[in-house]
């Protein structure tokens, strides 16, 4: 087993390895200035994004608001007020959150190494309090590394979920305490080990988002 | 929403991937620093002089960074960071030799440079061991760091990290084992490191015609 026997030549010369070179003062702030504007460079990118997304949401905004009219004519013609208020109920636009940029491109998952599942998202109640996760926290809600299928969610989860475009990337819901308040935490997966965790409140408001990874 | 600065600092290397690709730019940033001192020993042994080092850190910083959301794991990331930095070493000492009119031996002596000596040489170095250790846990990168780098005994490393004896010994094993398997597929990868020279010989060649 050659192999094996170099990497137990490795760990055992653990202690004589030769500790790495300082990087020189001006070469780390070089490295920290390229890595700044590099950082930048994605934020503006980004913003773009959202910009754009923010313009299709608003032409969709607009699109509904003429079929809605055009649909008000036909209706008021026919003399059946009650279909009004039921397209009217259903439109989300003005209540939903504003959209966060890192939402918007955690939503396509594009390059994830996750995968969609059929299998539901699970739901749990473990009354926790997420002020803090425990490391094993992940075992007692089952949280698993698949995005799970939002379509058994109960209504209210579910257009939630999609509100906040958590709805393709939701692995289990538990319902929670954040202090006194009562929760939703949103448990999504980001690699087979570790997971976002999106506290959610009442009112479909994101609190907070956390991490937690396997120990 | 972004994350507390402690989630960055405790999460894996494989977890900032993760965090990256899902759209987190601050995950890359942190990963990114913690391999700083990483990085810049890889350029620096293998280019040796300190400025063209700098040139190829900073070449090879802009090329992680464009196509980290690409990586999939297929390697190490200690191996394909590592392929990186040598490749922009490569290129930048191609550049210095072109700006400064080197002989046709100079180019040759480039050209030859392959990947497999320069593997065998980081192994030499350490770099490879080192790298391993990023990629571990933080706890177990604190307990390795502790007992084997700093050469603390296992009582001051317990006094150290505020955590137990038994702890100490137990997660000391635990992070030997766990950097001996990630060391294990290193050396595998060895066995599939393509020949780095042949990236970029017909520039080279293109460039002795002239």
């Amino acid at each position: 087993m050659p192999k094996k026997s170099e990497a137990d030549r490795a760990i055992e010369s653990l202690s004589k390895l030769e500790p790495l070179e300082d990087v020189p003062t001006q070469v780390s702030a070089n490295f920290d200035d390229t890595l700044s504007r590099l950082m930048s460079e994605t934020t503006s990118k980004k913003q773009k994004t959202s910009r754009l997304s923010g313009a299709n949401q608003f032409a969709l905004a607009a699109s509904f608001l003429v079929v809605f009219a055009l649909g008000a004519v036909v209706t008021l013609n026919t003399g059946t007020n009650s279909e009004i208020s039921l397209v009217a109920s259903n439109s989300t636009t003005e209540n939903d959150p504003p959209t966060t940029d890192d939402q918007l491109l955690f939503s396509d998952g594009a390059g994830s190494p996750q995968s969609s599942s059929d299998t539901p998202v699970g739901i749990f109640r473990s009354g926790h309090d997420y002020t803090v996760i425990p490391a094993d926290l992940y075992l007692t809600v089952g949280a698993g590394a698949t995005w799970n299928s939002p379509q058994d969610l109960i209504a209210l989860d579910k257009s939630c979920l999609s509100a906040l475009q958590l709805d393709q990337i939701t692995n289990v819901i538990d319902y929670a305490k954040l202090g006194s308040l009562s929760i939703r935490a949103v448990w999504s997966p980001v690699t087979l080990n570790a997971w976002y965790v999106y506290l959610i409140d009442e009112n479909c408001s994101a609190i907070d988002k956390k991490f937690v990874e396997k120990p | 929403m972004s994350l507390a600065q402690d989630d960055y600092l405790a999460a894996s290397e494989e977890a900032l991937l993760g965090m990256f690709t899902a759209g987190d730019e601050k995950a890359l940033e942190a990963l990114l620093r913690r391999r700083k001192k990483w990085l810049w020993n890889v350029a620096k042994k293998t280019i040796r002089d300190d400025s063209l080092a700098e040139e190829a850190l900073q070449e090879a910083l802009v090329l992680i960074w464009r196509n980290a959301s690409s990586f999939r794991g297929e390697s190490r990331l200690t191996s394909w960071l590592y392929q990186i930095v040598t490749r922009a070493c490569i290129d930048v000492l191609r550049k210095e030799q072109l700006r400064s009119h080197a002989s046709l031996e100079e180019f040759d002596r480039v050209d030859q440079i392959d990947s497999s000596s320069l593997f065998e040489q980081a192994i030499a170095d350490g770099l490879f061991i080192h790298g391993a250790m990023l990629e571990l846990e933080l706890e177990h990168r604190q307990v390795l760091q502790a007992i084997e780098l700093e050469g603390l005994s296992v009582k001051e490393a317990s006094a150290l990290l505020n955590i137990p004896v038994g702890t100490v010994k137990s997660r000391a094993a635990r992070a030997r084992e766990a950097l001996k398997q990630v060391i294990i597929k290193l050396v595998d990868e060895k066995g599939n490191q393509e020949n780095i020279s042949n990236v970029s010989s017909l520039e080279v060649k293109r460039a002795q015609k002239k």
